[in-house]
């Protein structure tokens, strides 16, 4: 131990246990918000009208507020455990000290591919907005989105290489951008600012549920866009100034935003567009908050929510470079995969070999998979990591009651949040199985198929006594 | 295209060089909770400063 020098100015990074570089600690709250609303506000813009095509606008009203009730208690059980974890892998390293390696492995991956597929998808709308864009400025021809899908990549990728604080704060201008983008759309189409041009009464009559309540339900699997990916914010567990802190009020004023944001993009979108009209995604509305602005007639609002559009989709793809490279980062350095990989950057301080290894994947997926099956692949991941965190918070309480680890944050009426997560889940599950019954049993097939892989081979590789560093008191009972 | 040719190779050249130039024990050194026990030794070291 006598290289360690804490108070080093030119070997900033240094500590025990043999830490030479390890992750910068520069974020604060605003960028944990800026990081898990960046990643999510993209479904406000895009994708959760599939609901409206399930079940009629009212399923789309319903399946937003049952979705964000299961996300209020993602976002309360995480801001919980995630402000004692404060280490780079969010919900994988969770899974490592509270349940055990097997489902570790599982939750890294469930991230990893939740967030490189939301990238790629990312990818592949940014292309289609140029294409667009170039439409309304007069180009006849077909535009090729492919040059710009590999750029969106490639110049998030290289801004994540370059420094997590240019990258978040990037997000966080953005992400501002877009949400006040929705807030002043509210203003100018409801007749608070203005004459509104709302008609409720008239798009709805006789369309309340169309499908009946099986379409409400069928609806719920659309109703996670407006929220997912609102857990990517611990991931940033390692480089933010304090993790008690700043991960909580970060992850709950994020939710809280998204809330709003969903409410009103419904409220918004189903007050102009036909509910047949806004509920198809591919050949109706691509992007409701868009199409409405066109329906309003102002020039200044087209313009602000095309950038809103476009910028919250850059700033979903950005996030999501960030996260997936933190959850591969993290698994790596335990030796779960090749530990060559979890190398931190010696002076840009970012997981650098983490997040080369995810563009080439990004781009395959990008360019060579379409659009639906890659965010429906998202979701499904992301669903499997929401039906492990209420089993994780039961464990982490049982384990390590209230006065044994000092949290930054304690979520009221435990185990109510962790039970009605897991049903909202199960609820989903079968809503997903409705649409995408293949795809489920598919993902759900290869996760069994790695979890035989992990146990009886790439087990032996890890590192066992290592991956457990933290300062936390052995577990009740053991 | 440009943007793939402007900015890979400025990944690439900076990932040879800093593999080059420095050992794979400090480059993958890390690990968990490091900083956290880092940030309250140098509380406690302010506190005995004061």
């Amino acid at each position: 131990m006598s290289d360690v020098d804490i108070t080093s100015k030119t070997m900033d990074g240094m500590g025990p246990h043999g830490t030479k570089v390890g992750l910068l600690r520069v974020l604060g709250p605003a960028h944990v918000w800026a990081l898990g609303v960046g990643i999510v506000l993209v479904g406000e813009y895009m994708g959760w009208n599939f609901a409206v095509g399930k079940g009629g606008a009212y399923a789309a009203l319903i399946a937003c507020w049952f979705a964000g009730i299961l996300y209020s208690c993602v976002a309360m059980i995480d801001s919980e455990v995630t402000s004692t974890v404060a280490s780079a892998g969010g919900q994988y390293t969770q899974a490592k000290h509270i349940v055990g390696p097997l489902m570790a492995f599982n939750v890294g991956l469930y991230l990893v591919f939740a967030y490189t597929m939301l990238e790629a998808a990312n990818a592949i709308t940014a292309g289609y907005l140029f294409s667009v864009v170039a439409s309304m400025s007069g180009y006849a021809g077909e535009l090729d989105q492919r040059p710009f899908i590999i750029l969106v990549i490639m110049l998030l990728a290289w801004l994540n290489y370059r420094g997590v604080l240019a990258t978040l704060t990037f997000n966080l201008v953005i992400t501002a951008i877009a949400f006040n983008a929705i807030i002043i759309l509210f203003l100018s189409t409801s007749g608070i600012l203005g004459g509104g041009i709302m008609e409720h009464a008239a798009l709805m009559e006789e369309h309340e549920l169309p499908y009946g309540w099986i379409g409400v339900l069928a609806a719920m699997h659309f109703g996670l866009w407006y929220y997912l990916g609102i857990e990517g914010t611990t991931q940033a567990a390692e480089e933010v100034r304090s993790p008690a802190r700043a991960l909580p009020f970060g992850t709950l004023a994020g939710i809280m935003t998204l809330l709003i944001a969903a409410t009103l993009t419904w409220y918004v979108c189903s007050g102009v567009l036909p509910w047949e009209y806004l509920g198809d995604g591919v050949s109706g509305s691509v992007a409701p908050l868009f199409d409405t602005a066109r329906l309003s007639g102002s020039t200044g609002l087209i313009w602000l929510l095309g950038f809103g559009t476009l910028f919250a989709t850059l700033a979903s793809a950005n996030g999501c470079i960030n996260d997936a490279s933190r959850a591969w980062f993290a698994m790596w350095r335990d030796k779960y995969l090749p530990g060559w990989f979890g190398a931190v950057h010696p002076k840009h301080r970012t997981p650098y070999r983490a997040i080369v290894f995810l563009i080439p994947i990004a781009l395959i997926f990008a360019l060579g998979a379409p659009l639906d099956q890659v965010i429906t692949f998202s979701i499904l991941s992301g669903l499997l990591g929401y039906t492990f965190m209420p089993l994780n918070i039961i464990l982490f309480r049982r384990k390590w009651p209230l006065d044994t680890i000092k949290r930054g944050y304690e979520h009221p009426f435990h185990p109510v949040p962790a039970i009605t997560l897991l049903t909202l889940c199960g609820v989903t599950f079968f809503a997903v199985f409705l649409g995408y019954g293949t795809q489920l049993v598919a993902m759900i097939g290869f996760y069994i198929l790695v979890s035989l892989l992990f146990h009886f081979w790439r087990y032996r590789f890890v590192n066992r006594g290592a991956q457990f560093t933290m300062p936390w008191p052995k577990p009740r009972g053991y | 295209m440009g943007a793939f040719c402007a900015v890979w190779p400025d990944i690439l050249i900076d990932w040879l060089t800093t593999d080059s130039r420095y050992s794979e024990d400090v480059l993958t050194s890390s690990r968990e909770g490091e900083l956290e026990a880092m940030a309250e030794e140098r509380k406690i070291e302010g506190a005995h400063h004061v």
